[in-house]
């Protein structure tokens, strides 16, 4: 027999199993594809010879059986994609029912949108290997005004020497640097379609072109004409302020939404005004030029997969700072899941920035109660609601006179309270290391995923989350 | 040197029906659907080669950012992204220290013990030999486009795979 025949009886007694293997392995990228451990005790051999012994018999018609399964289940799959594949539904611009009265996205142009990178920013959440996330923002310009919005994602953090050498980030070829901390932006040009955002820049490499991918797409379908989220994958909860910032130091949110059916997002969003006081804040709120201030007093609604800005009377909070973290905006927003699965979702993709230890914040709400918090393991998140006027937490020592943002989130009809305090954001610089340093004006929700309790004296509300459930959905 | 025939190609792809001739340039190509339709595959062939899930991602996604660099010349895109991450991966594997030092998923085996089983000695094959090995049963490439791929000459691939099989047989 030639080697070519051999090889050939080779393929065909092999190559069913090897396709199957390859198949499940392969195909599906939440299975590892890593060699497993190989130092197999003496006894592991002979018992795992002695099991091959007695499954050779079986393993033609295994591996021909798992072929057909195999392709089944692509098949399957295929046509489930096709299925659930999202589409785009024109015109079904939804405005949530809620006590807020509705205003209509602003219809930019349809075909080529202009994007100017503002922003980029990462923060490390742990060591190399583990996530990072990294935020870009966008403006995109159109004729009447300027809407903005946000791509989130989450990279993952590779050693030093594997990361790319070029800093430049790539908007479907071209050239787009993406400067952290503030620094000179550069106008690139967006098509439709465009999924080509890399973010290998400051060392971050991306987990998931998808990622940005989905998230490019989202910017075209949220400030596109009526359309309605792609099938987007992960609930995103990021604050920045544009650039410039005086006079439009807007804040701008996005979500993504892990599930868009059964949650509802409803936020409201406030400018800053540089340090400014809560008094001037809300007095220019109210007598400001609209289109000065974009974001003022808007509120974003996504309910059931679909966008709207709207405008809200429940302002809550307003945050000014007279340092640089005055850069930070105001958000008073309520998010209102349908489960805890969503809340869990929304952990994995808000600011990170809780530490791997107990935390525990004290806030004095602007109706005089006080509010302590106390929250262990790293985590999430946040959302709405309360202004705060003092606070402190034991984290830093630190207190500050100059406000923060409480926030509740309610799930299944229990309103759960987080708070949010200006001594985290200067905590996160003071900690250090690289990924630190770039946090710089990315407002910085902190959040209890293993919630022990919150309390609220005073008079006011005393809540009682369920804490074990959520420990247990969260994660910790 | 892009590769103009290498991997078999799906004739009904409507990606790359879109090209009407194979020696156009593929300028109109669809690089959003590209993506969408053939992202998960290759990171498989990518992952298989560098046994690391997020080496392999990124190698998918630089041969797509390569793509639109060069979308403009190129003739057949799928094809330009197999051969992208095909030699992005084999030069990961081939840069072992630096490949070692990657973080990896944790384990999360598949529910099929002969699958797994399978996959095992696939990954503990030598670098060169799973390579071959996946392009041959995981890509269906001929011989001829494998050493295309690989820059090997033909005798080695075929060499190479019988080694690799010969292996893997007498495992099993």
């Amino acid at each position: 027999m030639t080697d070519l025949a051999r090889l050939a009886d080779l393929e065909a007694e092999l190559g069913a199993r090897l396709r199957a293997a390859f198949d499940t392995v392969l195909a599906d990228d939440s299975v590892t594809v890593q060699p497993a451990d190989r130092r197999r005790s003496e006894a592991g051999h002979r018992r795992a010879a002695a099991s091959r012994r007695s499954r050779n018999g079986w393993l033609s018609l295994a591996a021909a059986v798992m072929l057909i399964a195999g392709t089944a289940v692509g098949l399957i799959r295929r046509q489930q994609a096709s299925v659930t594949a999202p589409a785009s539904v024109p015109g079904s611009n939804h405005v949530d029912p809620s006590p807020v009265s509705a205003v209509r996205v602003p219809q930019p142009p349809a075909t080529v949108g202009e994007f100017e990178l503002t922003s980029l920013s990462a923060e490390q959440t742990g060591p190399d290997g583990e996530d990072r996330s990294a935020h870009v923002q966008y403006v995109r310009r159109t004729g009447d005004g300027v809407l903005t919005g946000w791509i989130g994602l989450v990279a993952r953090v590779v050693p030093a020497e594997a990361r790319i050498e070029s800093p430049n980030a790539t908007v479907h070829g071209a050239p787009a640097w993406i400067e952290p901390e503030g620094g000179p932006t550069r106008r690139v040009e967006w098509r439709e379609g465009d999924v080509m955002l890399r973010l290998r820049a400051h060392g971050l490499s991306t987990t998931e072109l998808t990622h940005v991918a989905e998230a490019t797409r989202l910017i075209d379908t949220t400030t596109g004409p009526g359309v309605t989220l792609p099938a987007p994958e992960r609930l995103s909860f990021h604050a920045i302020p544009s650039a410039p910032r005086p006079p439009t130091g807007a804040l701008h949110l996005s979500f993504i939404l892990s599930d868009p059916a059964g949650a509802r997002v409803v936020v409201q969003v406030l400018p800053n005004w540089y340090g400014e006081t809560l008094e001037s804040l809300e007095a220019r709120s109210t007598t400001a030029n609209p289109r000065q201030v974009l974001a003022n007093g808007r509120t974003v609604v996504i309910s059931d997969g679909e966008v709207g800005w709207i405008q809200g009377p429940d302002l809550v909070a307003v945050f000014g700072q007279p340092s640089r973290e005055a850069d930070v905006l105001a958000v008073a927003a309520t998010i209102e899941v349908s489960d805890l699965t969503h809340l869990a979702t929304l952990r994995q993709h808000v600011v990170h920035g809780a530490r791997q230890r107990p935390l525990t914040d004290r806030a004095t709400l602007s109706d005089g109660t006080s509010l302590e918090i106390r929250a262990a393991g790293s985590g999430p998140v946040l959302c709405v609601g309360r202004h705060v006027t003092a606070c402190s937490n034991e984290l830093t020592g630190q207190r500050s006179d100059l406000g923060g943002v409480a926030y509740s989130v309610r799930i299944d009809g229990t309103p759960w309270t987080f708070a949010w305090v200006p001594g985290h954001h200067r905590l996160r610089g003071s900690e250090g290391g690289a990924g630190l340093e770039m946090v710089t004006d990315v407002g910085t929700w902190f959040a209890a995923p293993s919630l022990v309790s919150v309390t609220v004296d005073g008079g006011g509300t005393r809540f009682t989350p369920a804490v074990d459930e959520t420990v247990a959905l969260l994660g910790g | 040197m892009l590769a103009t025939d290498g991997p078999p190609l799906d004739p009904l792809d409507p990606l790359l029906r879109r090209s009407p001739s194979a020696a156009a340039p593929a300028a109109d190509i669809d690089l959003d659907a590209l993506y969408r339709a053939h992202r998960r595959r290759l990171s498989g062939l990518a992952a298989a080669v560098t046994l690391d899930r997020a080496v392999a991602d990124d190698i998918v996604h630089d041969a797509f950012a390569g793509l639109t660099r060069h979308v403009a010349s190129v003739r057949d895109p799928l094809a330009y992204l197999h051969r992208s991450v095909v030699n992005a991966a084999v030069r990961t594997i081939q840069r072992r220290n630096r490949a070692r030092s990657l973080p990896q998923r944790p384990l999360q085996p598949s529910t099929i013990p002969e699958v797994d089983e399978t996959w095992q000695m696939v990954a503990a094959l030598p670098a060169r030999q799973r390579v071959v090995v996946v392009l041959r049963f995981w890509e269906d490439y001929s011989y001829e486009q494998i050493a295309e791929a690989l820059g090997l000459p033909l005798g080695t691939v075929k060499s190479t795979l019988h080694r690799a099989l010969s292996t893997l047989k007498e495992q099993l």
